[in-house]
């Protein structure tokens, strides 16, 4: 993995990951099985969130978060791996029930074409945006809003129309802000370990981004449990055979509903709870623990959605899942070898 | 530049108080104080607007203020569930359809309760950690304007 | 002694006093006009809403099939404008924004006003409005207590909270100013400023007790905020009416709440900075940043329009298509597309710079804003009531000269209670402009060394 990340550029290791994927695919998983969504959908989401997070703070002009922003932004090449995934994944979509009866949006062709378009979307926004925030010219923040409105629309896609589209007509008109608000809480979390690593070689530039973004770790948890509540508590209230099945598939399975458990427990109630203490929050080993977590929350959230709709393999979830997350972590790693403790 | 003057407290003469209109200067004279080996309860200050470093130079603890929020807030919380599940025992009576016991309407109003309680509660920890309303204080008002004042109590 | 390169900032400060403190004395001719014209629509407020409690509900227009009407709208509207008092003041702390003090205090103020207003409607929608404490939980001889899965007993709840909470929050930030504020007036008024003040002096303790309440009650304020309009939207959401039961509703309220809030706090402070002279205390950059505030809720509140209108189609739901439909071609149609261009086009200029520094500009676009928001709020509610499932109870709903009146009158409320707020109480902190002076010297201190 070291070796990889020094040697090889982003764009081998993408074909390559690519390639490994879609062997195993190939090899191990029917047409039926939609296990490459997981890893898709929460990788997306991290790498997505992470630029986000970035564009955001650019257009607030936080200082916060500036000794750390040029070590989120070396994370925009990895984009380019989504629109190739996804390409992958296409293979698998006969197994969206809409494919059988095609209408005038839900019909196979377009909905590639269109899903692929909303992944290469973020991926060159990204790049014109990274390149005008290293230059800092002054066009970096119509490029950061260029790319937060193309981030909006990629995880709008990924909600409505790769994951609720798999119980079409259900609808629930919150899922996409939900979607793109996770990918930012991923974004958060990833960062935690990203700054916390960093402010182990240079504790000096880095210490504080690290506090603040405990900080918004802890806002976020909140604002995941208000953004799932004002989802369940409109169904379940509402009461419509209709909307309310949804919910009643994932409770009625024993094995569902302690991963909806899991997920209130690592998105909310852990990373809340815990993080309201001072001691805890400066804790670094602790807040990485809770971290990582919150991206065990999400993947887990990910299988909840796939689970009753479609196949899932143990393999076919694992294997691009790890293989997705492989140059994250080694260029996390390159980052954090190649920072010399400067003090 | 240092503009000391020793007041004449009539109660309390043992009170030297140091008057600046600088900032810095005042933080300077408080951390020679300190250095000089003055116990850091005996010093107060006063000043126009939070000055962080003084707690920093004093050493102080963080204020005791959140024990009040924390029993505030779980007050708040716990009782209100409490309060609405004796409701709907008390008299029970099925609305639209939905159980007596309905937790995820309920937590509504707990939310609310939490905050109006912590919030309230919070207030009043601040009024009696700092014995306000400070009618002594109403009564005959020590003003000093836009200065920085230490004041080191000598008994 | 000889090269003093400490700062001196008292005679800033003291002209900080000087200048917010002298705003609050001798009103002059302009201020007691604008001062009666608002009591007097007030009082005709309050007149008409006397006629309506003797006469009955049968003097307002709403009736079957559309139960709310102009009264729910201005209930909605209220509650949106007093949000961005708590995010300017709560959410802008927290995340340390140093251009929070230009507006904070007139932002609190107006949520405090604004919540006081919104809390009437409901009483005058009531019709009987002495039966309004059945919407609170006490032990009775009828043996039954409020309705808790009830939306509007949550609404009780979360109205009342925010306002005391929001009543605590604005006073607290007062209380240093107060200190100030008894040293400059004389007579009954250092009287009243020094009560208020509880004897504050400034001490060591006194501050840390103080900026950990402060940061205490903001911490609390942001979610209250949240869930104040989340639970307005739920008054619709939980009902299952076309276009209301919606999960977007929570977030898309938010949204839209502080939209509304912040263009009222531009209407309110553009020519109170001139009236009162503190123009250099609201500043043009503070101005540039509170309109990329508003463009951000602009952006959110379209994406929500956008969301609704699509997955409506998508779902072919023939209910929710219909409704929609209705709102963009039926009876309303021109109340729709105003919104729309009040809501979403218009907030696009703000993407350009000059726009956002042209006063002028902002000032109308701001009350282009206000009647967008009020547009949208009667938008949802109206068309949603007047085009339910059945087409054999279709109908349509205009409001009556007395609505109209009340809803006149409440803006009188308003503006009667903000323009005495700004003859009675620091327009601005001291304090806290205080401290950040100081700081940003010291700051320019550091980098000139």
């Amino acid at each position: 993995m070291k070796m990889m990340s020094k040697k090889m550029p982003v764009v081998v290791q993408i074909i390559l990951i690519a390639l490994v994927v879609f062997i195993m695919d190939f090899i191990f998983t029917s047409q039926s099985n939609i296990s490459i969504l997981v890893g898709l959908l929460f990788w997306a989401g991290v790498g997505q969130g992470l630029i986000a997070m970035s564009a955001a703070a650019d257009l607030a002009q936080g200082k916060w978060i500036k000794s750390i922003k040029p070590y989120m932004q070396e994370y925009y090449p990895l984009l380019a791996m989504f629109p190739i995934i996804f390409i992958i994944f296409s293979i698998h979509a006969p197994a969206y029930r809409w494919s059988w009866e095609p209408g005038t949006w839900l019909n196979l062709p377009f909905f590639i074409i269109r899903n692929t378009i909303a992944y290469l979307l973020p991926f060159i926004v990204a790049h014109f945006y990274v390149m005008a925030s290293r230059k800092s010219s002054n066009k970096t923040q119509l490029a950061a809003v260029l790319y937060i409105v193309s981030f909006v629309v990629c995880q709008s896609f990924m909600a409505y129309d790769q994951v609720m589209s798999f119980e079409y007509p259900w609808i629930n008109t919150l899922f996409g802000a939900f979607f793109f608000i996770e990918a930012m809480y991923a974004g958060i979390a990833f960062s935690i370990f990203l700054t916390g690593l960093l402010s182990w070689k240079d504790s000096s530039g880095f210490k504080s981004s690290f506090q603040d973004f405990t900080l918004m770790l802890m806002g976020f948890a909140l604002m995941w449990a208000g953004l799932f509540y004002s989802q369940y508590l409109v169904i379940w209230y509402g009461n419509i055979p209709e909307e309310v099945s949804y919910i009643a598939t994932r409770m009625e399975d024993p094995m569902i509903e302690k991963m909806g458990i899991f997920t209130l427990l690592t998105l909310f109630l852990i990373p809340f709870l815990l993080l309201v203490s001072r001691k805890i929050k400066s804790t670094v080993p602790v807040v990485f623990g809770i971290a990582f977590l919150v991206l065990a929350g999400l993947v887990v959230e990910r299988l909840i959605y796939l689970i009753p709709v479609g196949d899932l393999s143990v393999m076919g979830v694992i294997m691009p899942l790890v293989l997705m997350g492989i140059p994250f972590l080694a260029l996390l790693r390159s980052q954090y070898s190649s920072t010399n403790g400067k003090n | 530049m240092t503009n000391s003057t020793f007041s004449n407290n009539e109660k309390n003469s043992e009170v030297i108080e140091y008057e600046f209109a600088s900032k810095e200067e005042f933080l300077e004279k408080l951390e020679s104080l300190v250095k000089e080996g003055v116990v850091p309860s005996k010093l107060s200050t006063l000043t126009p607007f939070h000055v962080h470093e003084v707690e920093h130079i004093l050493h102080t603890a963080p204020s005791n203020l959140r024990f009040f929020t924390l029993v505030g807030a779980l007050t708040g919380f716990f009782l209100s569930f409490a309060f609405i599940i004796f409701t709907v025992l008390d008299w029970p009576l099925i609305t639209g359809g939905k159980p007596l016991i309905s937790i995820p309407a309920f937590i509504i109003v707990a939310f609310e309760c939490t905050i109006l309680i912590g919030g309230i509660v919070s207030f009043l920890g601040f009024l009696h950690l700092n014995r306000f309303p400070d009618f002594g204080g109403i009564l005959h008002p020590k003003e000093c304007g836009n200065h920085f004042i230490i004041l080191h109590n000598q008994g | 002694m000889g090269e003093d390169t400490r700062m001196n900032l008292e005679p800033y400060f003291q002209q900080v006093e000087t200048d917010v403190l002298g705003a609050m004395s001798k009103p002059r001719m302009f201020y007691w006009i604008a001062l009666a014209i608002s009591a007097l629509a007030f009082a005709g407020g309050l007149t008409l809403w006397g006629y309506q409690i003797f006469k009955g509900m049968g003097v307002a227009g709403i009736t079957h099939p559309v139960g709310w009407g102009v009264y729910i709208t201005n209930l909605v509207f209220w509650v949106g404008i007093a949000h961005s008092g708590t995010l300017i003041s709560a959410v802008l702390f927290l995340f340390r924004a140093q251009f929070r003090s230009a507006y904070n205090r007139i932002a609190e103020a107006m949520t405090v006003i604004a919540v006081m207003t919104a809390g009437l409607y409901p009483l005058i929608h009531l019709g009987r409005v002495w039966r309004a404490y059945f919407l609170f939980p006490y032990p009775n001889q009828r043996l039954v207590w409020a309705n808790f899965r009830s939306p509007l007993v949550w609404d009780v709840f979360a109205v009342s909270t925010y306002l005391t909470i929001s009543m605590i929050f604005f006073y607290v930030g007062m209380i240093p100013d107060f200190a100030a504020a008894r040293r400059h007036f004389t007579g009954i008024r250092q009287k009243i400023y020094n009560g208020l003040s509880l004897g504050w002096q400034g001490t060591t303790d006194q501050w840390r007790h103080y900026n950990r309440l402060y940061m205490f009650l903001a911490a609390f304020a942001t979610p209250l905020v949240v869930s104040v309009h989340s639970v307005v939207s739920w008054d619709f959401a939980m009902s299952i009416v076309p276009g209301w039961h919606s999960t977007i509703f929570a977030p898309y309220f938010v949204a839209g709440a502080i939209f509304s809030g912040i263009a009222m706090v531009i209407t309110l402070t553009i020519p109170m900075r001139k009236i009162l002279k503190l123009e250099s205390y609201i500043t043009v950059d503070h101005y540039e940043k509170i309109a990329k505030v508003l463009l951000v809720t602009a952006m959110i509140v379209s994406f929500s329009y956008i969301i609704e209108l699509l997955l409506a189609l998508y779902s072919g739901n023939i209910f929710e298509i219909s409704i929609f439909k209705y709102r963009m071609l039926g009876h309303y149609r021109y109340f729709y597309w105003l919104m729309i261009f009040c809501n979403v086009l218009l907030p696009l200029t703000l993407f350009i710079k000059k726009a956002r520094r042209n006063l002028v500009y902002l000032f109308i676009l701001s009350l282009f804003v206000n009647i967008g928001m009020w547009l949208e709020r009667f938008i949802i509610i109206v068309t949603s009531l007047a085009h339910e499932y059945n087409p054999y109870s279709w109908g349509t709903y205009t409001p009556r000269p007395v609505e109209i009146g009340i809803s006149i009158g409440s803006f009188g409320m308003f503006f009667t209670f903000f323009l005495i707020f700004s003859k009675t109480l620091p327009v601005l902190s001291i304090s806290e402009i205080k401290e950040q002076k100081e700081h940003l010297e010291q700051k320019e201190k550091g980098e000139n060394q």
